[in-house]
């Protein structure tokens, strides 16, 4: 019951023969009817639910997946980048007759050993 | 239970329908006059609420969202009922009412009282009969009416004080008449 409706209100008119619910039979034919005539609208929210749910079961596991290979894909663009650039100066290096590990000891800025500067003495006799 | 019934919930719409069957009834008939016409009414509300249940944006005033369903399509069923009487297109939408009554297991002492009251309620205004009828038939408060219709309860009480005293004096005149 809504609110504060006094059924003792003196002024209150008896209109209980009025209401049909008096009669627990009808109640439940008009439950039963409503019931039959909402039966597909409840089916098909419920069907919209379960598909929502697949689509939300899923979408997670889709999205991460994506994540992982969208971050594999730009750490393997990042290295092949790298590895680009490398045979690149390489490359220049080559055609202009400088020996392969000297232009990799000045491309890594490493600091060639003693044994290395006499292997590389002998290749350029 | 709004929120389950959006899901779907058979059970969720059930509850609900039981609970706020009365009210819609109530309204249905408040506009119609009809028992069978408001039960036709209201089983088209209940279904229409439940497909635009999103709609619903506070589930705590459901109800009042859902009387209003039943009152829009109450008065569109009035009209359309209207032109058909015109048309004469439904010599039998009466007769149907009669029908059902007449299944009715209520003593024919019932059936009189009955008849006497809902002829009397058919001389009220339509409004006046809405808070009559949620008033002292279905238990609501002038609070919850007023919110319902969108009138202040003060204009609820006057309303439900006059549709009293007509409906007192209907009544009388009907029983004298009776009398005689």
């Amino acid at each position: 019951m809504k609110g504060d409706s006094d059924r003792e209100d003196p002024d209150r008119i008896d209109l209980t023969p009025l209401d049909p619910f008096r009669d627990e039979a009808f109640l439940e034919r008009h439950v039963g009817r409503i019931r039959a005539a909402a039966t597909p609208e409840l089916v098909r929210r419920q069907s919209r639910r379960s598909l929502m749910g697949q689509l939300l079961q899923w979408a997670r596991p889709i999205l991460a997946i994506s994540g992982c290979l969208a971050l594999m894909s730009v750490v393997a663009l990042v290295h092949e980048q790298k590895q680009a650039a490398k045979r690149e100066r390489g490359g220049v290096a080559e055609a202009l007759g400088v020996p392969s590990s000297l232009s990799g000891w000045v491309n890594e800025g490493e600091k060639p050993e003693a044994e290395d500067l006499w292997e590389l003495e002998e290749v350029l006799r | 239970m709004v929120a389950r019934a959006r899901q779907g919930d058979a059970e969720a719409f059930n509850a609900l329908v039981r609970r706020h069957a009365r009210a819609a009834l109530a309204v249905a008939i408040s506009v119609l006059g009809n028992h069978a016409d408001a039960e036709d009414v209201c089983q088209d509300s209940w279904v229409r609420a439940l497909e635009k249940l999103e709609s619903c944006r506070d589930p705590a005033r459901f109800v009042y969202w859902l009387l209003q369903i039943v009152r829009n399509r109450s008065i569109n069923y009035l009209e359309y009922r209207k032109i058909r009487a015109a048309e004469s297109l439904d010599p039998d939408g009466e007769d149907r009412y009669e029908a059902t009554r007449s299944d009715d297991p209520n003593s024919l002492e019932r059936r009189l009282i009955r008849g006497r009251v809902e002829r009397a309620m058919e001389q009220l205004h339509a409004s006046h009969r809405e808070v009559l009828l949620l008033h002292d038939l279905v238990g609501w408060g002038h609070r919850a009416i007023a919110e319902s219709l969108g009138i202040s309860e003060v204009l609820c009480r006057q309303r439900l004080f006059q549709a009293r005293a007509r409906l007192r004096k209907l009544l009388g005149e009907e029983g004298s008449e009776g009398r005689t």
